[in-house]
């Protein structure tokens, strides 16, 4: 996960988080109560909801599970999976690995902070893309990688980024 | 427990079963360094420092978890063991900014002490200067993060003595940090502001706002005396200097009634101002300073006249419930035996009256030993609040609660017009509608009896799904635990506490013994002063006809000038205090008063326990302790 700002924790936090979201998440602590590792499992399904977990959510998981916000921030900080910020429809990854590090991955980042106003974490206004960087997608061979969703985009260059992303709708 | 036998440093020495190889070297007196560990936290091995050797173990091991066993043969100091412990020192030093001169902590630290007794006079390794953040939103902490050595005792104390957890380890990995909530401001988090996390903190990565730069500890004494400021009691231990206090410390955080709150802890060092240390007389409306002589002998000539003019109900007398028995004591010698008067009160006389009524109503007697020690609270495994917010007016009691709520995962159930600070903790909040208590509280009982709750629970604005909830979990339980206070209170209607009582009753399968209910009493000798002086004064009288009334504020910071209102048509008033305040404008003699910090004497707790207060510091010079100024008057009464 990367860092969010405590203003935004702040104002997020105490939002009422709508019934039917409850009814939800309390269902989905109920289906893991007993299981091994039932806090990874539940904060994972709960993210499935609205596709990342906003303060005030991650309030109720603890009102819920009596685990207290400060262990779920524990390991929600841990696992790159998780997220308190919003995520875009389409979300970009970009590899920071070694390799594609060395063959532009900065510049690529550079790139979209320049032309989109995206950075790790962020999400364009229009909350077309967010982005995240990330450890190494597994194809050093082809570096510098991206992913948008599913597709990986190979040997990519920073004047390409434009055309590759208004293939995304 | 069973003996067992060691080799320590070629040294036989001797443990019980179930020791940890720390343990076994501290009791017999070899000094293993440590950081990580504190007695009573559970320990986790994290520093590296307190690492020794033991025959048979490939590494050398962390002894504050190793469990000690017959037969072990230990090294703690060898050249390897020490080279690392300056090692580590180093690197600790090395990972955050550690500048010694210019922190809160130098001259108190646990690794700056270390690194002098290692000799460590440089770092070999590159600094790594982070810029990290300093908190200091919070009203009576600052964390800065620039000192912490992630040895996780404020995480252990939060989550093992406050059981907030408010704290714990965020960010894993090479940005690891104590977070609190989601990365917060502790300012804005779920902290309770106990200050266990600040007592245990080895560096200066968590301080208090109060008593920072005031000297090294071999410049303080200690001052061992017990908390007045809720009534619960807790015990303590200040640290003082020159007449001030520095610190204020749980003399022992790990005990099961170890932990301290806010006010205890913060709030009663803060110098405040307008102190009033001279005698004041009021002279064509404005005050003079005397003399205390002079100021005594006003008041009690004064008294004795309109005594003799106008009869004894023509003095009346009120008092705060801060004060120790000695000074009740000598507050109602003074107005009934020696002046005669039958109108003595206590400024929380309301609250007491109407719980005595709500007693007497239940069982006729009265008597508040129908409550439990709050030690009880720990055993709960379901709790009740009822028009009650512990966690703000009587912290420590609120803690015991988010104990069971951990430990024997307790149910709390909220019963509350308002929003209180269990809510996102509590299984069930019973929302009555304003002033619907009484029947919010029945139709709990009906359910619990299983008699039909639908007309009264309909009647408090509650709905049938929320009060079977609750019904079902208080059934389930064994031992629930009932808390009231002030929000039942000043509905000033005995009926409602009558009724929780009854509902007490019911829970408990009980007679009417004692029940499992405690009530937050408003002040910190409430009890003290109800049992002394709250049985004289059963009713608060008809003050219309006083013509001259002594009042004891002392420090009172919940008095409310509104008080004075009864007292519009006395010719005379005394008021002993602390403070100038719109209550003391009123005054025709104002006496000077000690603070909390400056009494001395005994305090009855909530539950009806005594015990005894020492002064931590002296109080101004000339002001004397409240039951010697109300003596001094008794006296020149007689006297005249
Ligand atoms: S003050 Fe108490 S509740 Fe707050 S963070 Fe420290 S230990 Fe936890
Ligand atoms: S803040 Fe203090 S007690 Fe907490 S981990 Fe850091 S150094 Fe240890
Ligand atoms: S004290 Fe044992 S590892 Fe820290």
């Amino acid at each position: 996960m990367s860092q969010v700002s405590t203003d935004y924790i702040r104002a997020e936090i105490n939002k009422a988080v709508p019934a039917d979201i409850r009814q939800k998440i309390e269902k989905i602590v109920e289906d893991n109560r007993g299981k091994a590792g039932a806090a990874i499992r539940v904060l994972q399904q709960v993210q499935g909801i609205s596709g990342y977990l906003p303060p005030s959510v991650l309030q109720t998981v603890s009102g819920y599970t009596k685990i207290p916000l400060s262990e779920i921030y524990g390991v929600v900080s841990f696992y790159s999976f998780f997220s308190l910020l919003p995520k875009g429809k389409h979300v970009i990854q970009v590899c920071m690995g070694t390799s594609c590090y060395v063959k532009g991955g900065e510049k690529i980042m550079k790139t979209l902070k320049k032309d989109y106003n995206l950075e790790s974490g962020g999400i364009t206004a229009d909350g077309k893309f967010s982005l995240e960087m990330v450890r190494c997608l597994g194809c050093c061979g082809l570096s510098p990688v991206i992913a948008i969703g599913t597709d990986v985009h190979r040997k990519v260059k920073a004047s390409q980024l434009k055309d590759i992303l208004s293939l995304y709708k | 427990m069973s003996k067992i036998t060691l080799t320590i440093n070629d040294k036989q020495v001797t443990g019980q079963e179930g020791d940890t190889v720390l343990d076994v070297c501290r009791n017999n007196g070899i000094e293993v360094p440590t950081l990580c560990h504190f007695k009573g936290l559970t320990d986790i091995g994290a520093c590296r420092l307190c690492l020794v050797e033991i025959e048979k173990e490939r590494r050398p091991v962390p002894s504050c978890t190793y469990p000690a066993r017959d037969g072990l043969v230990i090294r703690t100091h060898t050249e390897k063991l020490e080279t690392n412990r300056r090692q580590i020192l180093e690197l600790m030093f090395a990972e955050r900014n550690h500048l010694c001169p210019y922190c809160v902590a130098s001259g108190d630290c646990e690794l700056q002490s270390l690194a002098y007794k290692y000799q460590m006079d440089n770092v070999r390794y590159d600094l790594s200067w982070p810029a990290l953040e300093v908190d200091s939103l919070h009203q009576h902490l600052v964390i800065d993060h620039n000192r912490c050595i992630l040895c996780g005792r404020c995480i252990r104390a939060c989550d093992e003595i406050a059981c907030a957890h408010t704290l714990d380890f965020g960010n894993r990995g090479w940005k690891d940090m104590v977070c609190a909530d989601l990365n917060q401001s502790l300012g804005q988090s779920s902290c309770i502001s106990c200050g266990a996390c600040f007592q245990v903190c080895p560096t200066g990565a968590i301080s208090a706002k109060s008593g920072t730069y005031r000297g090294k500890p071999e410049e303080f004494t200690g001052v061992d005396s017990a908390c007045t400021i809720c009534g619960i009691g807790c015990s303590i231990n200040a640290l003082v200097k020159d007449n001030k206090v520095v610190r204020i410390d749980s003399p022992d955080l790990a005990s099961s009634r170890g932990l301290l709150c806010y006010k205890g802890r913060f709030e009663q060092i803060y110098d405040k101002k307008n102190r009033i240390t001279k005698p004041l007389m009021k002279k064509d409306g404005k005050f003079e300073a005397c003399t205390l002589d002079h100021a005594l002998d006003a008041v009690a000539a004064k008294f004795g006249e309109i005594r003799a003019k106008h009869g004894n109900d023509s003095v009346a007398g009120l008092t705060t419930s801060q004060i120790s028995n000695e000074s009740l004591k000598a507050f109602k010698g003074l107005m009934i035996e020696t002046i005669g008067t039958t109108l003595v009160d206590t400024l929380d006389g309301d609250s007491f009256r109407v719980i005595h009524q709500g007693i007497t109503k239940f069982r006729n007697d009265g008597k508040l030993d129908i409550e439990i020690s709050p030690e009880e609270i720990f055993k709960a495994d379901c709790v009740l609040v009822a028009g009650a917010d512990p966690l703000t007016t009587h912290p420590v009691i609120g803690a015991a609660v988010l104990n069971a709520y951990k430990k024997n995962k307790a149910n709390i159930i909220v019963l509350d017009a308002q929003k209180n600070s269990f809510a996102s903790r509590s299984a069930v909040w019973l929302k009555p509608k304003q002033g619907k208590e009484e029947a919010a509280i029945k139709a709990l009982t009906d359910s619990l009896k299983k008699v039909d709750a639908g007309k009264s629970g309909k009647d408090a604005g509650l709905d049938a799904e929320t009060l079977v909830d609750a019904a079902k979990i208080i059934a389930g339980s064994k031992n629930c635990v009932i808390i009231y206070g002030e929000g039942i209170i000043k509905l000033q209607n005995p009926d409602v506490i009558a009724a929780l009582l009854n509902l007490a009753a019911v829970v408990g399968k009980s007679d009417k013994g004692s029940l499992k209910i405690i009530s937050l009493k408003p002040q910190g000798n409430s009890r003290g002063a109800w049992e002394t002086v709250g049985l004289c004064g059963m009713q608060r009288a008809d003050m219309s006809k006083v013509k001259a009334a002594y009042i004891v504020f002392a420090d009172d910071g919940m008095a409310d000038p509104k008080v004075l209102d009864a007292f519009k048509k006395t010719e005379f008033l005394a008021i002993q205090a602390s403070y100038l305040s719109p209550i003391t404008e009123r005054a025709d003699v104002v006496l000077p008063s000690p603070i909390a910090i400056e009494r001395e004497g005994t305090y009855t707790t909530l539950d009806g326990k005594s015990v005894s207060v020492s002064r931590l510091v002296n109080p101004p010079d000339g002001t004397k302790q409240d039951h010697e100024t109300i003596r001094e008057i008794s006296q020149r009464f007689k006297a005249r």
